[in-house]
């Protein structure tokens, strides 16, 4: 049967140790409030125990020695580190996982063998990255008071002009694509230079073109 | 804020973090050597308690945040001396290997959790037990003095 230790983290730990049941895990709780544990006992498959999840001796009470899953869900980042190295390194639990709040740490977290680092506010920014990629347009930057615009606009795989040469596209007259950035290189465009998907046009416009233009590159706006 | 103090030809630099008493102190010494300090305050208030004459040596930041350690690049010594031992862990770990500092040198309040650091090869004080060792040798100095 495969074990999941879950470290802190009160109602996190509940639903996610009745998530791991449901998928065959033997799951333990370790939690340091004497409430939480009464609270956590309720769960009847799962083993409780009282302890801070940052001391070797009640990660070894838990049974984290080559435990499948370790997770570190304590709200505290330091904690999470601590106790996933210490799962890590001196239990030798296969796969650790620690909560973050502070995405700066991500790295460093992989760095010292955290095998997976969830941070919710990396999340939401990837979210919303991807959100802007799907808008098919990054970045407008307003230059000549508001006259003229340059914008970065993304090429993905769909976009109607991926692949065409950049003769074979019906701008608007006062829009001109001023470079092709594919991967390190950045590209100044001629008649026949091909678009690939995955490239992102740096973009010149004026009168306001800006959007007809990119409309016409990605297919929306 | 004031930024630290530039770090051209000192002996040392160091970058203490924690409890404001214990650093002033550390930092006056150090001073003295002719060493380079930045003492890392948790907060504004804390700041606002370190002595005037160690302000410009002093700003506000956590040790772990890295656009700011990003400053204090090149420490040759990092003491994390704060409150929570696992917070002195994580620092003492990132200031080894992101920073490469020297000497990394991590406060250990809970004594239970020596092993902990020794595993992640992190040396250690303890304040308790540095406390209870002097208070000792003051004892057994007295007891020299009364046997003479």
């Amino acid at each position: 049967m495969k074990t999941a230790v879950l470290i802190g983290g009160y109602r996190k730990a509940r639903e996610l140790a009745i998530m791991l049941n449901n998928r065959g895990y033997r799951v333990t709780i370790i939690n340091a409030n004497d409430e939480h544990c009464l609270s956590l006992a309720q769960l009847d498959f799962a083993t409780v125990i009282h302890g801070d999840g940052t001391r070797p001796e009640s990660l070894q009470e838990a049974g984290a020695r080559d435990a499948d899953l370790a997770i570190a869900l304590a709200p505290k980042d330091a904690d999470n580190f601590v106790a996933c190295r210490l799962c890590k390194e001196r239990f030798h639990a296969h796969r650790t996982m620690a909560l973050l709040k502070d995405p700066n740490k991500t790295s460093f977290f992989y760095k010292m063998g955290v095998d997976s680092v969830i941070c919710a506010i990396a999340s939401i920014a990837g979210v919303v990255e991807q959100q802007e990629l799907q808008h098919g347009i990054a970045t407008v930057i307003p230059i000549g008071e508001g006259r003229v615009n340059i914008a970065e606009v993304p090429i993905v795989q769909t976009a109607p002009i991926a692949g065409k040469k950049i003769w074979e596209i019906d701008l608007p007259r006062e829009v001109i694509i001023g470079c092709i950035l594919r991967g390190e290189q950045s590209i100044i465009p001629r008649g026949d230079t091909r678009i690939l998907a995955g490239d992102a046009l740096i973009l010149i416009s004026a009168h306001n073109q800006e959007m007809a233009a990119i409309w016409k590159l990605t297919g929306r706006l | 804020m004031k930024s630290p103090e530039s770090k051209k030809s000192p002996d040392l630099y160091m970058i203490v973090a924690g409890d404001v008493g214990f650093s002033s102190a550390l930092a006056e010494m150090l001073l003295a050597r002719g060493d380079s300090v930045l003492i890392i305050a948790g907060n504004r208030s804390d700041l606002s308690s370190i002595p005037p004459s160690l302000a410009r040596h002093a700003m506000v930041g956590e040790i772990t945040d890295m656009r700011f350690l990003k400053e204090a690049n090149g420490a040759d010594a990092v003491i994390a001396a704060m409150e929570d031992d696992s917070a002195n862990i994580l620092a003492a770990q990132f200031a080894r290997e992101v920073l490469g500092a020297k000497h990394v040198l991590a406060r250990l309040n809970d004594f239970d959790r020596a092993g902990v650091y020794r595993e992640f090869g992190i040396a250690t004080f303890n304040p308790a037990l540095i406390c209870a060792e002097a208070v000792i040798r003051e004892l057994s100095g007295t007891k020299k003095v009364e046997n003479a």
